[in-house]
């Protein structure tokens, strides 16, 4: 305890304060005492420090340490006030008789919301720090697969791009930009006190509420892993009363959301034929044949997608007595993939419970168990191939039997069918807690958790498939991850008068073991034993298994201030060692603070009161950081890799002596304007976020016989703006509509670099990374059009494009602006050749050396993929019994490097067929007025195959209206008569419709820390449509 | 009561001290420094790791670098990158521009060069050989070097630790050389003397050092040294180590062929081979990838009708061993020499991962070199009848003895060319006698262009 005072001499200073003033007081008090009472809250815990007033005199009190108050004489029929700060006021008449246990209720207002934070709770009204909140209700609005459709445009500063569509995929989440070059980008998950990274086990349905932590006084308290913000999330327990038991079912169709057009197979007859004669080759046969083969006519895209259903069932059981808890929840999730062959399936089962033994001891556990198991597709040979499949080729022999390989290419149709991407995930996560109460003020809390996790992943891709020069191949991958956690913390809490302080400190140490085998091999003996014990090679470089520990130990504080509420400190320090870090850089300190003024309780803006209820000024900094980089990166070491002459080489790694923290200091202003009893509120904050030592693997030059170091090698930094406004438009009898909307604003900057030295990264190096640049800035080759002719290739002196004229069918002359140009012609050329007609006419740039010839310092900015703005909008319209749900989400700005169009367009191989309006919009002779350059093989390195270039830099700004859902509760007494509590019925769509100029599928996609908006065919979205019911026994 | 808060104090105290401790986590699946360089078994996974990287090199680059800018070849109809080494107007994206597997070969030379010589209690006999290889390996690696971008930056110290300082300039062509030079003559001090046993090809021993030695003195046009390499170094070398295969008969059959080819298909330890790289799919998991240049379905690139014409089909034994006529329109001729097409209908085997080992160096290629250099120091008549074994031996008649200099030099540069196809030899050939232009190569574009990876990644490099 005295060690605990020492951590903040204020608060000892308070305490005493607080003793002196108020024990004589009471000792007085009771001498003439004749009426006493107890005041408690909702839970019957006991209200410190309520004002108990006489109605109509002075006389009063003020409930003592255990909530009891005494009062002199006073008339019988006199009436006592009793108010509490952030309980309703109540009256009570003293005839009901001496020794009354009086209840207050907490009022309704938002602002007496309670929101988690790390290591406690906090009333939304004394909340500091920035954190967005999500409750049950709202996630259930959304008919969420996962926690990131649940967040989804939900709250501002929060960016969700899922990953792609394929069923039990991830998403690419982003708190207030990205603060990190390298290492991970996730932010910490801390469900029930457990913090974890990975979040696909947890069934929505579970979630009591989320919360997040967007600044960095919120989120420091997590030290080293929070600097991408933390999400902590509650999930269900029992309520207090009769158990419940909860059904709820939905059935769902899916489609395919957007489908790219194909080319026609008589697009593509033509586009071969064309290709052929440029390229100064006779025609291909298939221009003649007549075999059946070449003249399907069928649609590609019905092959390979469906309509695809989904399955939802969940069950919970729960209730609560003074001394015990239980809350036991199954739920079954079985989806459909809209590509053939691709499915997700997740059981679970939780079981969360507390049991009271003594007064003041509290025991609960926690198990959750979750089994998934998805099937995936071959993204590259599915999605990213099919629409470049030839159309006029049969995937079908003549008698109706798939043709698995046409030429050397793998018919996209077999593909799905054939391949194999199994990955099943198994679960389980053990919690202990306990509570003890020393007395009213000290809480000593402790969490003891384990957890584990397995997946298999099985691949397999059968002899069938391939061409003659493969093999049958299979892995099978085990992925075996544990980790144990202890944390145990002290928490003081004590009200006296208006002054409220907290004080809370304690440590953590978790341990995390990490077993990663892979099993490889080839050449089965048949397609239909998929097992390896049919693989008749193994190779030992593809054979192995991996070890890895790591640790972090971990002291946390925290104290909080305030008076009345109105002015409000908080302090918090987090002290992390890790053993990633090269020893003596193993430990890092992160303290925040943050303070907040509530305005609106001022005396000078008592004025305002009637329309203004609550309004506060919030101010934050503090520092966070991230060690989410490889286990053993600070050591030197030899890993065996490669084989030579049946001896296994030892290969070392490169190694930056100094490896340490990367942290992020971030400032957080805010303001909450609550106006008209909270029917209109308005949240604002500005943050600037500098990353400092940034985690990164840094491509070296590579005559040092290395690839890659990781090293702290920068800094960046992150400014945004976010604004959200909530508004309750209806309020009547019969009528209710809540509408509110959010908008953020981020750009992420590169500070410094590494020596400074710039580089690109992503496909074919279509980032530029460099200082004082936004990330994910393209760079690449901008075109003005397509030489006509061969002599349109002419620019004067100061490169001018000159015009040529024809006289007769033959050349004359050239014009400049209209007059007649007599002087040296210019050409331009790449790889030493001169570009001619059917050439793009690629843009030199002036800054570049070596005028005229087009090369690698040609390549300008195209376009950033930060998008400007993000958020989403959501409305909720109740009238009666039912209910319309609508969300929209939003991203504006950001441009997409659209690759799979380039792979598509690239006219590099024979093999894959262009979009029609290339095919419609190429060069074909002499004079064309061409979009797109000529599709003779051997001018692709020239044109086509240029890689980034304008072409296919496209806009992916989109809106989409994320949720439509209709709820019709029926009445009670309906219900009541078949002994039912409740019943919802309720039929829904996702992902309905999506305005966007972009080209390809969806303009949302996943991608890595700096490249990202670049488009490699990602498995689709879906429409969905669906019904259920929830029924409460 | 008391108990259970006795036992969180204890919980709780215990985890507070023991931190310090708890947060040293050591590697387990990996090997730190200080643990390695030890035992002869740290040298030979080092020795592994320096051959695998070059083999790695040579499996990408070996028909990139020294054979498609030659004239022999042409893109086949799926050819990637292909066409332009052939058009000489190579764009540095062009995978041959990447020197990265060169660079880790010279790399892990300069480990056991450094951490080798100060090993206590492992067998000397070992550590001397092992010094002696990365050596030659270093010379080789930066031969090719010199070949193909001429300046490059000169690494001759491991790196372990990373620092900027790393970020070279390109050195001069000709210190290279010097480098190379001098690396080849520390070889032959470390390197143990060619014994009869020791019949290994695939790793650097004496006789790969003088070969590489020739060509580099060939390549600087030393044709003194070149011509006394092989009289005092290599002609003396036992016959059953090193010797030129004599065939009894010329005439064109099957089994001829295959005899002829047996140097390419099944000899590891050959006495034709003086340098090989080793590829073995069953116990290295690596396979000799130059095949797939060939696969009929995906075939990159294919033998011009231009060079098959150089053969007389009727009477060169060369010819069907190293050209598989197709009879197919589009693609007509591939590469038979090194690989096993089956004999059916040419697919048969084609799948099959090729075991086979890419030459580095062979007798044929060595003596046609030390032709070469008599013909330069004026031993006409002696470089005729080395062109001439070469000549009797395919089943062609011999040259008449009185060709001049030139026509001489030109007679032997075209046997390279029909002995060597498929070797990564020919656009060595032609640049060394000053004959690139015959293939259309311009003046200013005989170096290949440094990859556009390796220019943005080292500021202080400049392009060709």
């Amino acid at each position: 305890m005295k060690k605990l005072f020492n951590l903040n001499a204020y608060s000892v200073k308070l305490v005493a304060v607080g003793i002196l003033v108020l024990l004589p007081w009471t000792a007085i008090m009771a001498q003439n005492a004749v009426y006493r009472g107890l005041i408690v809250d909702d839970s019957r815990e006991p209200l410190v420090g309520a004002t108990v007033q006489v109605k109509g005199s002075s006389q009063g009190a003020v409930t003592d340490l255990d909530g009891k108050f005494i009062i002199g004489k006073m008339k019988p029929t006199a009436t006592l006030v009793i108010s509490y700060m952030g309980y309703d006021t109540k009256e009570v008449s003293v005839k009901n008789g001496d020794n009354l246990t009086i209840v207050l209720r907490s009022s309704t207002s938002v602002l007496n919301d309670v929101v988690v934070i790390g290591y406690g709770s906090i009333k939304k009204r004394d909340l500091t720090g920035s954190v967005s909140t999500i409750n049950a209700k709202a996630i259930a609005e959304r008919n969420p697969t996962n926690i990131f459709d649940a967040l989804q445009g939900s709250s501002s500063g929060v960016q969700i791009i899922s990953d792609s569509g394929t069923p039990g995929g991830d998403a690419y989440i982003r708190i207030r930009g990205t603060s990190t070059f390298g290492s991970g980008t996730t932010p910490l998950y801390v469900v029930d006190g457990v913090p974890t990274t990975s979040i696909s086990f947890i069934n929505p349905n579970d979630i009591l509420s989320m919360e997040v932590m967007k600044d960095a006084a919120s989120a420091a308290i997590y030290g080293s892993r929070s600097a991408n913000g933390v999400i902590i999330i509650t999930t269900k327990k029992g309520a207090k009363g009769k158990p419940q038991l909860n059904v709820q079912y939905e059935h769902s169709f899916n489609t395919l959301s957007h489908c790219i057009e194909q080319s026609t197979p008589v697009d593509w007859r033509y586009y071969l034929n064309t290709r052929y004669a440029l390229t100064g080759l006779s025609k291909y046969l298939e221009i003649d044949s007549l075999k059946p083969f070449y003249n399907y006519d069928g649609n590609q895209k019905d092959l390979l997608f469906r309509t695809a259903a989904k399955d939802k069932l969940d069950l919970s059981f729960g209730g609560a007595s003074d001394n015990i808890s239980y809350y036991l929840s199954a739920g079954i999730y079985n989806e459909q993939g809209i590509v053939v062959k691709s499915n997700f399936k997740r059981y679970s089962l939780n079981f969360n419970g507390s049991y009271k033994p003594y007064k003041r001891f509290t025991i609960g556990t926690k198990i959750g168990l979750t089994y998934s198991d998805r099937k995936g597709i071959n993204e590259g040979d599915v999605t990213a191939n099919f629409y470049n499949w030839m159309p006029s080729w049969s995937p079908f022999d003549v008698n109706g039997n798939p043709m698995h390989n046409i030429g050397g290419k793998n018919s996209t149709y077999s593909v799905a069918n054939l391949e194999n991407h199994q990955y099943r995930n198994f679960y389980t996560n053990a919690l202990i807690w306990s509570e003890y109460k020393f007395n009213k003020y000290l809480t000593l809390r402790s969490n003891l958790s384990g957890t584990y996790n397995t997946e298999k992943q099985y691949y397999f891709r059968p002899l069938s498939l391939g061409s003659k020069n493969d093999k049958a191949t299979g892995r099978d991958v085990t992925l075996l991850n544990y980790n144990f956690l202890n944390e145990n913390y002290l928490t003081y809490n004590h009200t006296i008068g208006d002054h409220q302080f907290t004080v809370m400190g304690g440590n953590s140490v978790q341990k995390w073991y990490y077993e990663h085998a892979r099993l490889m091999g080839s050449e089965y003996t048949t397609d239909y034993i998929q097992t390896l014990n049919q693989a008749t090679v193994f190779l030992a470089s593809d054979n192995y298994s991996i070890k890895e520990v790591h640790s972090l130990a971990s002291f946390f504080a925290r104290a909080t201030y305030n008076w009345k509420s109105r002015y409000i400190f908080a302090l918090n320090i987090r002290y992390d060692g890790s053993s990633r870090f090269a020893e003596g850089n193993r430990w890092g300190a992160f303290p925040s603070t943050s303070a907040g003024w509530r305005l609106s309780d001022e005396p000078f803006m008592k004025w305002a009161k009637p329309a203004l209820n609550d309004a506060k000024i919030r101010l934050s900094y503090g520092v966070t950081g991230n060690e989410d980089v490889g286990n053993y990166l600070s050591w030197a070491t030899y890993q065996s890799n490669g084989i030579y002459d049946g001896v296994g080489g030892m290969t070392p790694g490169l190694t930056s002596s100094s490896l340490g923290w990367e942290s992020t200091s971030q400032y957080d202003a805010g303001i909450d304007l609550n106006f008209l009893n909270d029917r209109l509120i308005l949240s604002f904050d500005y943050y600037k976020k500098n990353t400092s030592d940034l985690l990164y693997e840094t491509e070296v030059p590579k005559e040092t016989g290395y690839n890659t170091v990781t090293q702290n090698v920068g800094a960046m930094e992150n400014n945004g703006v976010e604004f959200s406004i909530k508004m309750n438009i209806l309020k009547l009898k019969d009528w209710n509509w809540d509408l509110d909307f959010n908008i953020s604003h981020n750009v992420s900057r590169i500070k410094t670099l590494a020596d400074g030295v710039p580089f690109y990264t992503g496909r074919d190096g279509c980032v530029y990374v460099q200082e004082n640049h936004k990330i994910g800035e393209f760079y690449g080759w901008k075109h003005n059009g397509i030489f006509a002719y061969d002599e349109s290739n002419a620019f004067d002196d100061k490169w001018q494009q000159l015009t040529p004229v024809f006289e007769n069918g033959k050349f004359s002359h050239y014009t400049l602006n209209g007059q007649t140009y007599t002087g040296d012609v210019n050409q331009k050329k790449r790889n030493g050749i001169v570009l001619k007609g059917g050439d793009v006419n690629w843009l030199d740039n002036p800054n570049g050396e070596n005028m005229g010839v087009i090369e690698d310092d040609d390549r300008v900015f195209l376009g950033c993929a930060q998008p400007s703005a993000y958020g989403g909008l959501n409305s909720n319209l109740t009238w009666k019994s039912l209910s319309l749900y609508i969300s929209f989400f939003y991203s504006l700005g950001g441009k997409f490097y659209d690759y799979q169009r380039y792979q598509r367009n690239r006219q590099s191989l024979d093999w894959t067929c262009p979009e029609p309006s290339v095919i419609d919009n190429m060069w074909v002779s002499q004079g064309d007025n061409a979009i797109y350059p000529t599709p003779d093989n051997r001018r692709k390195n020239l044109n086509s195959n240029l890689s980034p270039c304008d072409y296919w830099i496209e806009d992916g700004s989109f809106i989409k209206l994320r949720n439509v859902k209709l709820t019709y509760s029926l009445p009670t007494s309906i219900c009541n008569s078949i002994g039912l509590n409740n019943i919802l019925v309720y039929c829904y769509g996702n992902n309905l419709l999506t305005w966007t100029k972009y080209k390809g599928f969806d303009p949302e996609f996943g991608g890595d820390v700096l490249a990202f908006g670049i488009d490699t065919g990602r498995y689709p979205r879906k429409r969905e449509i669906g019904l259920g019911i929830n029924v409460g026994f | 009561m008391k108990k259970i808060y006795i036992v969180f104090m204890f919980g709780f105290i215990f985890c507070v001290t023991a931190c310090s401790d708890f947060i040293d986590d050591k590697p387990i699946s990996t090997l730190s420094t200080n643990l390695y360089w030890k035992t002869t078994g740290d040298i030979s996974s080092a020795r592994a790791a320096m051959y695998k990287s070059f083999a790695d090199a040579m499996n990408s680059n070996y028909f990139r670098w020294g054979e498609l800018r030659g004239g022999t070849w042409e893109e086949a109809h799926d050819g990637q990158g292909i066409q332009e080494l052939v058009d000489h107007a190579i764009t540095e994206t062009n995978s041959a521009c990447n020197w990265s597997d060169l660079y880790k070969t010279i790399n892990k030379a300069n480990l056991i060069i450094k951490h080798v010589p100060g090993m206590f209690g492992v067998d000397a006999g070992i550590q001397q050989k092992a010094i002696g290889e990365a050596f030659g390996m270093r010379a080789l690696s930066y031969f090719y070097c010199v070949r193909v971008w001429g300046a490059v930056p000169l690494f001759t110290e491991a790196v372990e630790y990373y620092d900027k300082s790393l970020m070279k300039p390109r050195t001069s062509a000709d210190s290279i050389l010097v480098q190379i030079e001098s690396d080849l003559k520390r070889a032959l001090e470390f390197l143990p003397a060619m014994s009869s046993s020791d019949n290994t090809r695939y790793y650097m021993t004496q006789l790969g050092v003088y070969a590489v030695m020739m060509d580099v003195y060939a390549w600087e046009h030393k044709y003194q040294q070149v011509v006394d390499l092989w009289e005092k170094n290599l002609n003396v070398m036992p016959s059953n180590i090193f010797a030129f295969k004599d065939y009894v008969s010329t005439e064109i059959t099957p089994e001829n062929i295959t005899k002829w080819r047996s140097a390419f298909m099944d000899g590891t330890n050959d006495k034709e081979l003086a340098l090989t790289v080793k590829y073995d799919y069953a116990t290295d998991g690596t396979y000799n990838s130059t095949k797939s240049f060939f696969w009929h379905s995906g075939m990159q690139c294919m033998i011009t009708a231009k060079t098959i014409a150089l053969f007389d089909q009727n009477k060169d034994i060369r010819y069907l061993g190293t050209v598989r006529p197709q009879n197919d329109d589009i693609k007509p001729y591939k590469l038979e020499k090194f690989y096993d097409w089956g004999f059916c209908d040419g697919s048969a085997h084609e799948g099959d991962y090729s075991d086979n080992d890419l030459i580095m160096y062979r007798y044929t290629d060595l003596m046609l070199l030390y032709a070469e250099a008599l013909n330069q120091v004026g031993r006409n008549s002696d470089a005729i009848s080395y062109v001439n074994k070469v000549r009797l031996r395919a089943g062609l008649d011999a040259l008449p003895s009185t060709l001049s200099q030139q026509e001489i030099a030109n007679a032997i540069l075209d046997e390279r060319h029909l002995e060597l196809i498929g070797e990564g030899k020919y656009w060595f050939d032609l640049v060394r006698t000053g004959n690139a232009s015959l293939v259309g190569c311009p003046a200013g574009k005989i170096l290949f262009p440094i990859h556009r990876d390796h220019l943005n990644q080292n500021p202080n490099l400049t392009q060709n």
